[in-house]
């Protein structure tokens, strides 16, 4: 299963036990020393807290394996490139953000604005090989 | 950008993420929900870096980072930028300096506040701060309870803790900046881009590598040493407790009257 299907799936079942008829049943509550309106609302932000989680897991797994992915591809173009670095640096960044600001970049070496420009390029191949992948899905 | 705007959008992370205790504050979660890849590798000149993509955005943190509550602030500084920076800038890079820039204006500084509340909310942080009189050792329990750094709680506390202190930030020996405490009118000397006072416990540590432990941190020095007397007014002791980090060869020196 997908981690969106197991979301919504997940979702659907949070739904139904908060639909449970049982949970109207007052006495229960009373019996047993319980505010039914506080504990509906512990249990409704308990739930709330695990989906919560459950997005951040799956989020990180994926970007984790679009960042292997993304790594693989960008070793490949890096070794064909030719020229400055901080020239391809500031071509790329001009075409693709044309509101681009340089904060700091004087700071950095040679060294650093490669690595610089490999993270701009990995997030561009991930969002493109996300895109695809939603695409096909 | 204002200040509290820095800080009303961490609260309202926090709020929307429905984190109400200090262990459920979880940076690399928080980072991961809103699609934000987080990596470690060794950086040259910087603690942190964030790039931004056009859905998604990349924080780099420097392996080099020995403290933890250091690396996490880093982080939350990072995620301050995503949250409050991200529709102008692609590429941030941080440094030690920017990290501890607490001065108004700059989108560092907002960056700072925005990762101090995320890190330490007021509300808990009062409550645990204002409980106790102020001395080094809270603000070494207040670290360890928020798992961040000392330098950073100290300039928290400084804003809303109960009992007033003056922050000054030495770094290569020159005074930097000073921060004075709200509702407290006691005057500086005039010290920016000079050396800390000669009896300064900061000086000790600039002069002679002097570095107190733990037990000896709260320093009596005078009074004028930091701040100029009034007329007629006689000298008198303060407390100095200087934290020191010498790979960055800074002090800050927290100085308060007892």
């Amino acid at each position: 299963m997908k981690p969106n299907n197991i979301i919504e799936h997940y979702n659907k079942l949070s739904s139904e036990a908060f639909q449970d008829e049982s949970s109207d049943n007052l006495d229960i509550y009373n019996e047993l020393g319980i505010d039914k309106e506080d504990y509906l609302a512990f249990k409704l932000k308990f739930v709330k807290r695990l989906k919560i989680k459950i997005k951040a897991k799956s989020n990180r797994l994926k970007n984790q394996e679009l960042l292997e992915l993304a790594l693989l591809k960008l070793k490949e173009i890096i070794d064909c490139r030719l020229g400055s670095t901080k020239e391809k640096l500031e071509a790329l960044i001009s075409k693709n953000y044309p509101q681009f600001q340089f904060r700091n970049l004087e700071k950095l070496d040679d060294d650093d604005i490669r690595e610089a420009l490999n993270e701009i390029d990995i997030i561009d191949f991930i969002e493109q090989i996300d895109k695809l992948d939603n695409v096909a899905h | 950008m204002s200040l509290i705007k820095s800080v009303l959008t961490a609260q309202k992370l926090l709020h929307d993420l429905l984190i109400e205790n200090i262990n459920d504050i979880d940076l690399y979660e928080i980072a991961s929900y809103y699609d934000i890849i987080v990596q470690h590798l060794p950086l040259k000149n910087a603690d942190g870096r964030i790039v931004f993509g056009k859905n998604k955005a990349i924080i780099s943190l420097n392996t080099n980072i020995l403290y933890e509550g250091r690396k996490r602030f880093t982080l939350a500084h990072e995620l301050g930028h995503y949250f409050l920076h991200r529709k102008n800038i692609t590429i941030h890079n941080d440094d030690a300096l920017t990290l501890e820039t607490f001065r108004n204006g700059s989108q560092e500084t907002e960056a700072n506040q925005f990762a101090s509340e995320l890190l330490m909310p007021s509300g808990l942080f009062s409550s645990n701060a204002n409980s106790k009189p102020f001395s080094p050792k809270l603000l070494g329990e207040l670290s360890d309870l928020f798992h961040t750094s000392i330098t950073s709680v100290a300039f928290k506390y400084q804003e809303i803790g109960n009992y007033p202190i003056f922050i000054f930030y030495s770094k290569d020996n020159k005074v930097e900046y000073w921060k004075p405490p709200q509702d407290i009118f006691i005057k500086v000397k005039d010290i920016k881009n000079l050396p800390p006072p000669s009896g300064s416990v900061a000086t000790e540590y600039f002069s002679e590598g002097t570095i107190y432990t733990k037990e000896e941190s709260k320093q009596y020095i005078n009074k004028s040493e930091w701040f100029e007397l009034n007329y007629n007014e006689q000298d008198s002791l303060v407390c100095e407790y200087c934290i020191v980090t010498k790979k960055y060869n800074n002090a800050l020196s927290i100085v308060w009257v007892e």
